[in-house]
């Protein structure tokens, strides 16, 4: 650092380009920020910090970069950008020219507001639990800097900046004010472009469209949902929720082998702030709130039995295929509670008997013309022995269940079927595709279902994880006049996790569950269950509180009453410890009952320094000021000791 | 303070609008003002603009900036008033008197008990007295200049302490009860009661020819001896250094010293500044007159007697010496002669602004 600076200006230079730092951090959490565009002002911060105010430019060099990264960014939009991309390369390019500017005055504020801003641009372009990282560093940084800079260049010389430990207590305080206004403040809900927002992620097995080659052959362990109970126990959530098919796309028509949406027409349209509710059995069972990662694609999962959703936001459409999904895909991770019933493999669309006499059969669902061969070969054979369509239905799946599953089977792109039935290896898709064309070969409508299925508890904050590996495939078949659920893919799928730090993963979750839930999704209701739930845990502990706090009062009634009394206290036989060995380590052995002003003045000992020293100990011990402390004892005799004359 | 958003090169009017918001104290409490500085009405409009985008949007992240940057106003506004809370008695600061026309500069180390760091500006009602107090966990200094302009005697009490500490946002106004006794004595005006002709008949008038010129001893400077008597030789630059020369007639004084004012302005003098500025005259002898009987240390008669007006003391006891400087502070013009002056039985010298009859 430079020399010619103050230690205090020094501080304060440190201080802001912390402030601004965290602000760089909080938007490079935002997937928009190409990691280019942030590296650049970290790098510089580092040199800066390092270094210090050598590394600087002027000013007017400094604004030089500022206006090239304002026709940077015209550039950019005019070579078809996104807006929102341009903006934050913009931002930080801006970060860039104040991170190097000369340090005056003037570019503490450039710090501290460049800070702020990109922090509030971070608040609105990511939702990463990490972001509470830098927000609470910007924080510490702000409150220091503010009250370094307050200090800097007062008459009299600039004041010294009070000690890190006091600030942890401000700190603490600060959080507790800032906790409390973020749950008191109402939620008014008004929905805009401020809402916190992600890039849309493309997610696998949601395509209207898949082609049987095109699997991913790695498990994926990025998350897709998670599921926690809201006013059902957590145990009978566990049991209920765990092995649930999640329903998701509807597939009907095959073709080259890949399957795709048949078209398909809307049944219903709920408007935003409509509930959803299904004909089944509306609104009953428990209520689950279940947190969907920001996705691109519009459909809503649904799991087996569920009876109701809550809709704030969205308009929503069920369509003929028992697919519920959102008008536009929403472009943020969403918080949709849900009531479920008990098990149930029925779909949630139940046709009326006028619409199952004009559309059923569905050409698309029956079409066998798309069959390969192998396909028709391995199906006559494996149900040479059955008398009914069903009964053969059933054995294949059974044959199906029975062999191997591999997500690393080789199979051949033009002919994919065949080469399955011929390892008797591979994944879900082609296990469902077999037992769906199988089941059109028996002359049964039928249709593959891309979903999830299972997942997993998470033991520390009790909620379900659906993962990309839990992705599934799976055949719906018309029998007995309505679509019934049949899933040939072997159980020793199951077993295979890509989660390689199982403990480490659970509480991970845990704690972004728990960002989810209690600060992005925070909502007027939430306080109200907050306020409900303290009600109901202070009841609880109403008995233990009020003895605590009695145990306490009394303590300190006691401790007051006891203070006088000061042979309980083994303080005076420590100091008198401490008397005696700095006494001999200056060659003075002292009778327990000399007093101190009798001893000789130890030899290289400030004899003023030394009588003041005794008169102040006699002061205190005799209850003329202030009793010392052990530590203030050893600082007086440190003093003592150095002040040789 | 190092920052002030006029660094930001903004324009004049919005700068004339900041100053107009600083300029507002709002009151928050029975004995508490609040008000803004430049960085903190930045503070402010930063703190509305980020909740007007949190309340309209619902997005529970801004809330959350809002949260803590209102945390920090609101930890910066509990310190101030903290600092400002267990902020020592500064009346007692002050010193018992000063002259006026003298300027009296203020450097004490106070005790200061809390860990912010605060500069604090303090003022009392309706004076002019302002001092500065530099407050910090390791060292805790008040300043001021104080060069009163009039004689005054006043009874201090409101007393008002400001500071923008710990961050510099808010201006907090603090005020309190400091009661302290804020003493101008005036000027003093040398003169010697021995070319005073006493009151009393049949005393010898003391002839300064015969005294000698010869000093007898030296003693301390005080206030208002003439630079006539310091000996240089004797002394240094610093007036702590300066040795007065003390004369034998000195000792020739009578055991017992009298000075009798009376307070009574003459009917001729019309103008009204004209006789106020020789009743401080009148008032800066009296003070020049104790100043040389009572505070000098060396030689001081057994019996020291001074009657302002109708006021009498004994300004052997300590208690009654106080008592005549306040009287002389607060010393207003009268209409009766003084008490003693009806008195034919005591020796004194009189001091008067009328003609002798």
């Amino acid at each position: 650092m430079n020399q010619a600076m103050s230690s205090s200006a020094a501080n304060a230079e440190r201080l802001t380009l912390g402030v601004l730092i965290s602000g760089v951090a909080a938007l490079a959490l935002s997937d928009f920020v190409s990691p280019l565009y942030w590296s650049l002002p970290s790098i510089a911060a580092l040199i800066r910090w390092h270094i210090g105010t050598r590394f600087s430019l002027s000013e007017m060099q400094a604004s030089f970069i500022g206006w090239f990264g304002f026709l940077w960014v015209g550039l950019e939009l005019i070579l078809g950008r996104a807006w929102v991309v341009a903006f934050t390369d913009f931002l930080l390019i801006l970060a860039l020219a104040v991170i190097v500017e000369a340090a005056t005055p003037r570019n503490h504020l450039h710090r501290m507001l460049t800070g702020l801003f990109l922090m509030l641009a971070g608040a609105v372009l990511t939702d990463s639990v990490l972001y509470a990282i830098p927000l609470l560093a910007l924080m510490w940084f702000t409150w220091r800097s503010a009250i370094c800079l307050y200090g800097l260049q007062q008459p009299g010389g600039d004041l010294p900046i009070h000690t890190i430990s006091y600030d942890l207590r401000s700190t603490l305080v600060m959080l507790l004010i800032a906790l409390l206004m973020f749950i008191a403040l109402p939620r008014f809900d008004v929905q805009s472009k401020l809402q916190p927002t992600q890039p849309r992620k493309a997610t696998t097995g949601f395509s209207d469209r898949v082609q049987l080659g095109d699997f991913a052959r790695e498990l994926d362990a990025t998350v897709v949902l998670r599921a926690e109970p809201i006013d059902s126990n957590i145990d009978k959530f566990q049991r209920q929720t765990l092995g649930r098919y999640w329903r998701g796309v509807t597939l009907s028509q095959y073709a080259n082998h890949g399957w795709q949406q048949r078209p398909h027409k809307t049944i219903k349209t709920w408007a935003a702030t409509k509930n959803i509710t299904f004909a089944r059995a509306p609104d009953s069972g428990y209520a689950i709130a279940v947190f969907r990662e920001a996705s691109d694609h519009p459909y809503i999962l649904l799991p087996d039995g569920v009876s109701s959703i809550e809709n704030d936001n969205h308009q929503v459409k069920l369509d003929d295929l028992g697919q519920l999904r959102f008008s536009k895909a929403p472009t943020r991770r969403l918080r949709l509670i849900m009531k479920i019933d008990a098990l149930s493999n029925a779909p949630i669309f139940h046709p009326t008997e006028s619409y199952l006499s004009e559309q059923m059969p569905i050409p698309s669902e029956s079409d066998t013309s798309s069959i390969p061969k192998a396909l028709k070969v391995w199906v006559k054979k494996a149900t040479s022995t059955s008398s009914t369509a069903s009964q053969s239905l059933n054995i294949l799946m059974q044959e199906l269940q029975s062999w191997t599953y591999d997500l690393h089977a080789p199979i051949d792109a033009q002919q994919p079927l065949a080469s399955f039935l011929k390892s008797k290896r591979g994944h879900c898709e082609l296990y469902a595709t077999t037992l769906a064309l199988a089941a059109r070969e028996l002359g049964m409508p039928s249709r593959i279902i891309n979903g999830y299925y299972g997942g997993e508890w998470n033991d520390m904050g009790h909620f379900l994880v659906l993962r990309q590996q839990h992705a599934h495939s799976w055949v719906e078949v018309w029998q007995h006049g309505q679509w019934q659920r049949m899933d040939p893919t072997p159980a020793s799928r199951w077993q295979l996790s890509a989660v390689q730090f199982p403990a480490f993963d659970a509480v991970w979750e845990t704690i972004k569950l728990s960002w989810y839930r209690y600060i992005l999704e925070f909502q007027d209701n939430d306080r109200e269950q907050l306020l409900q739930q303290l009600i109901a845990g202070l009841k609880k502990i109403a008995a233990w509180a009020f003895f605590s706090i009695f145990i306490i009062f009394l303590s300190i009634r006691l401790r007051k009453q006891l203070r006088p009394i000061t042979w309980f206290s083994r303080t005076p036989i420590i100091q008198q410890r401490i008397w005696d060995k700095w006494l001999k380590k200056h060659h003075i052995i002292r009778h327990p009952s000399m007093p101190l002003r009798q001893l000789p003045i130890p030899d290289h000992i400030d004899a003023d320094m030394w009588h003041k020293l005794i008169k102040d100990w006699e002061k205190q011990a005799y209850g003329a000021s202030s009793p010392w402390t052990t530590s203030q004892l050893k600082r007086h005799l440190r003093a003592l000791s150095t002040s040789r004359c | 303070m190092a920052y002030d958003p006029s660094d930001l090169r903004l324009p004049p009017w919005l700068l004339r609008l900041l100053d107009g918001l600083v300029a507002m104290r709002i009151p928050i409490g029975r004995v508490w003002h609040i008000g803004m500085t430049r960085a903190g009405a930045l503070m402010f409009f930063s703190l509305f603009g980020l909740w007007a985008a949190a309340l309209y949007s619902g997005n529970n992240l801004l809330y959350l900036c809002g949260a803590m940057l209102s945390a920090i106003a609101i930890a910066a506004l509990w310190q101030g008033i903290q600092a400002l809370r267990h902020c020592p008695k500064f009346g007692e600061c002050l010193p018992d008197y000063i002259q006026h026309g003298e300027t009296f500069i203020l450097r004490q180390n106070i005790e200061y008990t809390q860990k912010t760091s605060a500069l604090v500006h303090i003022t009392w009602a309706d004076t002019a007295i302002q001092l500065h107090a530099r407050l910090s966990a390791e060292t805790s200094l008040l300043t001021g200049q104080l060069t009163p302009n009039k004689r005054q005697y006043r009874k201090l009490k409101k007393q008002y302490l400001k500071t923008s500490a710990p961050l510099g946002l808010w201006e907090l106004t603090y005020q309190r009860q400091d009661p302290v006794l804020w003493i101008v004595l005036p000027k003093p005006v040398a003169w010697s009661a021995s070319q005073h002709k006493p009151q009393t008949i049949g005393q010898d008038q003391p002839n300064p020819r015969l005294e000698g010129d010869e000093y007898h001893d030296l003693r301390a400077y005080a206030v208002g001896d003439s630079p006539s008597r310091i000996h240089w030789r004797k002394s240094t630059l610093e007036p702590a250094s300066w040795r007065i020369k003390h004369f034998s007639r000195y000792e020739q004084q009578a055991e017992e010293a009298h000075l009798c004012v009376d307070l009574r302005l003459p009917k001729q003098l019309a103008n009204k500044h004209e006789s106020l500025a020789e009743f401080e005259a009148l008032l800066g002898k009296t003070w020049h007159w104790l100043q040389v009987q009572a505070l000098n240390k060396q030689n001081v008669p057994t019996a020291i007697h001074l009657t302002i007006g109708q006021q009498d003391f004994d300004c052997s006891k300590p208690q009654e010496l106080q008592d005549a400087i306040h009287a002389i502070a607060a010393a207003k013009p009268e209409q009766t002669p003084p008490k003693q002056f009806l008195s034919k039985e005591s020796a004194y010298t009189l001091l008067s602004l009328l003609e002798p009859t």
